[in-house]
């Protein structure tokens, strides 16, 4: 007896062009596994095969002993919250929300008083309730999509799909839809997938996360493997607020000492760094550095990096300076407050311990 | 070319308002955004700026011209729009030449403002290839291309990152910065996103209900805002607003809220000596909230609570948190540098000191603390 | 906390919504009273006793009379009304009934050969309608089937059913796929989900293209009148025998033509109704 969604080796064709190459996921029952990825890499793609709206070329789907990939969709028990909302415009909001329990699939489960119970529980959690008597054509972006929202969560389903549930929400309700959500699916005996395009939202509301890019899995891990050890370059630049800088460059050795290498720059690694990267040693490489694991000091100085500033953005809590590092452009995370004006030149100190290295012919992190 | 707006409102059909009694200004070779949610008027006040909307009342003036009555043609503006709005079938090159040739420059004289405006955006390497082959980050380069290469005296951003992905967003955002900043163009945003305004804006002005909430610097806007609006439009996580009471004891003014009780400076308590009111809405941004130490510090406050959720965000973790005392609750988000090991059921003490706080008469949610200078 | 601070929204101007100047309101009743006056007059005449139908000058006041219609009735014209009624409802209700699964499966079913069969079904259409009449006639001799009901009904039939499929067919390609999957991983099959999302969505669409095939039928004259017989004899095949020895009966002319814009009222009124061009507006974002 397995339980939980299993992905086996899916691959998925469209008009001769491969979308999804080699797919295969496992999630358990209770665990959010969070889809992440940029625009058109196959998260939707992934989310309709699984609830039965398209069939893989390749590969099989199980739910728990039930081969997925035989049934059709109204017979697979998976909520699947569209990113389109596809709303009934002809049903109200409550009546949506009710419709797929009142389903033929389901039709013997519920009484008419636990639907409405249910309807006015989950309202109330996205706080739609006062809206529960209007039609689709009458709510604003944000309130279709908590409807929608409300549709795949109302149901007693298998396998919950999330295809990007929150993206038109404000900010302070997505904060706290994302605690709502997670205790909610954490509690029930299903598996449910995330779909979203932000990385940093896969992160707060995954168990793990899955990185998808070009219909390809590149990373598959806990939020904090994603964040600290990207597996490759291509996860790097997704993911963190704003994302790793990648500066590409080469390793030498002088003096029994590994140093990072590129024009002007000459930096000194740590250790546990130089012992990976000795096999690629001449090789090209990329160093990743997190904007935070920077910082700008006043003066130069040994270790520091001369960068001059390209733009300055004050978020308050802290400030976003770009800066140029030869032709490339680095961003750094900083708490200082006083502005920096551009082309100004800046010394940027930046902490030996969080460094990440990539190979530069393969982009996997050595 | 300085923009002003004096008293422009519109409205439609003489009963629906959607932009009421604005004043505004830019000042030469600054950014103003317009923020707000969607139907705060911020998008007709660009399209009045532009021409394509008549003011109902109120005058526009560019620099000393004024313009309200202008066509869009003869205001010399600029626009970008959030789908690019370029022509599919030119190339790159095509493309930014495009309003040159409407105008019949010579050859030699578009050859050259195009190739500078190629090498300023860095479109060089794709200069002849068709713009629908281009990412959405590349094809904005090129609209702004289009938009700058004939010396607009405004130039107007309407939403122009909305349609790019997370990281194309955060690359355009900071080259539409730099750009500004060293062309010096006097330019107008507008956007429903904080961040994007922020990151490229010299000043914000947050519209709601087509009505001004307030106008100012991105550093004044998250310090002090002017009302509850703007303190939970600014600011990511949102500025907590927790319900409290204040209270004089022995010339000391407390504040006591859900689980807390916060004793204030004599500065702050100066601050709100013109206040009769009693109750109020304490601003907490979640970054000023930390774990609290064992012995709490004087002016600290101290609140117990169970953690609702906890997000994690590389650097740091956004905890909610539920504080329940005296038979109400109160839900809190705490910005922690992190990772932190608390998960969710978590009992946690968040502390805070009235340093950086902000507080807010709780009818009419104006910031009791910078009102009284105004 | 909700406490958001909304400004007050101001307090609608006293300015009237929209005055249009008195010359531009006279020049609308002008033309109106233009417009309507053919109406007006044939619904006068309905009324009006022979004497005075022709008298110069016009004689507005008069007594009216129902001797127009005692003399439709007494020739049988409500069997007329009701050959119309029930040779054009029996036909539009099967075009509905066959066209609506029909247009579905062409906007939704892939399948070989599907936009030439498409075309196909239009192309019945293309035939100018005289062109088929003999072939029908030879046909309904043969089967037995001329002044039959259902040879006039199987006759609209064929006209109305390729005009209601390729229109409903662009109702139903205009409706988000989205819809119907979202329908079908919520339980319900594929006839479920048609049943229950599609067809309410469908109805301004079945109801408008319906009242156009209906009026097609009320209003069809030629193979009413070479298929028909005095068994079914349809209202317009009838009206020619007002046209007497005795010269033409203009009194129950006018009856029959108000009786014929019925239908065309009706179309009115539901068009406006039911035709919500926004209906599936919110169904999906954008």
């Amino acid at each position: 007896m397995t339980s939980g969604l299993h992905l086996q080796s899916i691959a998925k064709d469209f008009l001769g062009t491969r979308v999804l190459h080699d797919i295969s996921l496992a999630v358990t029952p209770g665990e959010i596994l969070a889809i992440t990825g940029p625009s058109g890499a196959g998260k939707t793609t992934t989310c309709r095969l699984v609830s039965g709206l398209e069939m893989p070329d390749e590969g099989e789907i199980f739910l728990g002993d039930t081969q997925l990939t035989a049934l059709p969709a109204s017979k697979r028990h998976v909520a699947h919250m569209f990113e389109s909302y596809a709303l009934y415009p002809h049903l109200n909001v409550a009546q949506n929300i009710a419709f797929p329990l009142t389903s033929p699939a389901r039709n013997r489960r519920y009484k008419r008083a636990d639907v409405e119970a249910k309807v006015v529980e989950l309202t109330r959690l996205t706080q739609i309730e006062h809206l529960r008597h209007r039609l689709p054509g009458a709510l604003s972006g944000g309130q279709k999509q908590r409807v929608a929202l409300c549709r795949a969560l109302a149901q007693d389903a298998a396998c919950y799909l999330l295809d990007e549930p929150i993206s038109h929400l404000d900010a302070k309700l997505r904060n706290e839809l994302r605690g709502h959500i997670r205790r909610r699916q954490t509690k029930v005996d299903a598996p449910t997938l995330w779909s979203t395009p932000d990385a940093m939202e896969a992160l707060s509301i995954g168990d793990r996360v899955a990185v998808l890019i070009d219909g390809r899995i590149e990373q598959l891990g806990t939020p904090e493997e994603i964040y600290f050890s990207p597996a490759t370059t291509s996860v790097a630049r997704l993911v963190g607020d704003p994302a790793m800088n990648l500066l590409p460059g080469a390793v030498a050795a002088r003096e029994g000492a590994l140093f990072f290498e590129r024009e002007g720059v000459s930096l000194a690694l740590p250790q546990p760094i130089a012992k990976r990267i000795e096999p690629v040693m001449g090789h090209g490489l990329y160093l990743g550095v997190r904007p935070n694991a920077m910082d700008i000091r006043d003066g130069g100085g040994p270790g520091t990096l001369q960068m001059s500033v390209y733009a300055w953005e004050p978020f308050g809590k802290y400030a976003i300076v770009t800066a140029k590092l030869g032709e490339d452009l680095v961003r750094i995370k900083t708490h200082r407050t006083e502005r920096f004006a551009a082309n100004q030149p800046i010394a940027v100190t930046l902490d030996p311990t969080s460094l990440v290295v990539f190979d530069g012919t393969t982009r996997r992190s050595l | 070319m300085s923009i002003f707006l004096n008293g422009v409102s519109k409205t439609y059909g003489g009963e629906v308002v959607a932009v009421r009694e604005l004043d505004l200004k830019c000042p030469t070779g600054q950014m103003l955004a317009l923020l707000g949610p969607s139907g705060c008027g911020k998008s007709t006040t660009l399209k009045m700026i532009a021409g394509i909307e008549e003011v109902t009342t109120g005058e526009i003036w560019f620099g000393d011209r004024p313009v309200s009555a202008l066509p869009p043609g003869a205001r010399n503006i600029a626009m970008v729009f959030e789908d690019y709005a370029l022509y599919a079938h030119l190339s790159v090159f095509e493309n930014i030449a495009f309003p040159l040739r409407l105008r019949h420059l010579p050859k030699r004289v578009i050859e050259e403002r195009v190739e500078g405006m190629l090498d300023l955006l860095r479109l060089g390497d794709i200069r002849d290839e068709k713009v629908r082959k281009l990412s959405g980050g590349a094809q904005q380069r090129v609209a702004i291309g289009r938009a700058l290469v004939r010396d607009p005296d405004v130039i107007l951003f309407d939403e122009p990152l909305s349609h790019l992905d997370a990281d194309q967003k955060v690359q355009l955002r900071t080259e539409i910065k730099r750009l500004q900043q060293t062309q010096g163009l006097t330019s107008i945003l507008v956007t429903h996103d904080q961040t994007e305004a922020i990151a490229m804006s010299d000043a914000i002005a947050v519209m709601d209900h087509g009505v001004l909430q307030q106008v100012g610097s991105p550093q004044e806007l998250y310090e002090t805002p002017a009302n509850t609006f703007v303190a939970t439009f600014i600011g990511e996580p949102p500025m907590n607003l927790l319900p409290a009471r204040l209270a004089r004891k022995s010339d000391v003014l407390f504040l006591e809220g859900t689980g807390f009780t916060l004793p204030l400076s004599a500065q702050k308590g100066a601050a709100l000596t013109a206040t009769n009111t009693t109750d109020v809405i304490m601003g907490l941004r979640p970054e000023h909230i930390a774990l609290a130490p064992e012995t709490p510090l004087e002016h600290q406050a101290v609140m117990r609570g169970e953690v609702f959720f906890r997000e994690h965000r590389g650097d740091t973790d956004v905890l909610l948190v539920d504080i329940a005392a005296d038979g109400t609750t109160a839900r809190v988000s705490a910005d922690i540098a992190g990772p932190t090991a608390l998960r969710e059921g978590a009992s946690v003490a968040l502390a805070f000191d009235d340093r950086r706080l902000s507080l807010f008469d709780a009818e009419t949610g104006t910031n009791l603390l910078t009102a009284r200078a105004a | 906390m909700n406490a958001t601070v909304t400004a007050p929204l101001p307090a609608p101007k006293t300015k009237p919504k929209r005055r249009y100047s008195p010359t531009f309101t006279l020049l609308v009743i002008c033309y109106a009273i233009l417009i309507l006056f053919p109406v007006f007059w044939m619904w006068l005449l309905a009324f009006k006793p022979e004497t005075v139908m022709f008298a110069r000058p016009t004689v507005w006041l008069f007594e009216p009379t129902l001797d127009h219609f005692r003399y439709l009735i007494d020739n049988g014209f409500h069997h007329y009304l009701i050959n119309s009624i029930i040779v054009s409802g029996l036909s539009t209700l099967l075009v509905i009934v066959l066209g609506t699964p029909a247009a579905y499966a062409f906007a939704r079913y892939k399948m070989k050969g599907r936009d030439d069969l498409f075309l196909f079904v239009l192309a019945t259409r293309m035939a100018p309608p005289v062109c088929l009449v003999i072939p029908f006639y030879l046909i309904y001799s043969k089967l037995g089937m001329l002044d039959t009901y259902a040879g006039l009904v199987i006759v609209y039939l064929t006209f109305n059913l390729s005009f209601y499929v390729w229109v409903l067919s662009s109702f139903c390609r205009d409706l988000p796929l989205e819809l119907e999957e979202a329908a079908m991983t919520d339980g319900y099959s594929r006839l479920g989900a048609f049943l229950k999302v599609l067809l309410p969505l469908l109805r301004p669409g079945i109801t408008a293209t319906a009242v156009l095939c209906f009026i097609f039928a009320w209003n069809e004259f030629m193979y009413a009148f070479l298929l028909g017989g005095q068994n079914v004899k349809t209202l317009p095949v009838a009206i020619p025998s007002l046209i007497t020895t005795q010269g033409v009966r203009w009194g129950e002319m006018a009856i029959i033509g108000m009786v014929g814009t019925i239908p065309v009222m009706i179309v009115v009124f539901v068009l406006q109704r039911h035709i919500v061009r926004g209906l599936t507006m919110g169904a999906v974002k954008g």
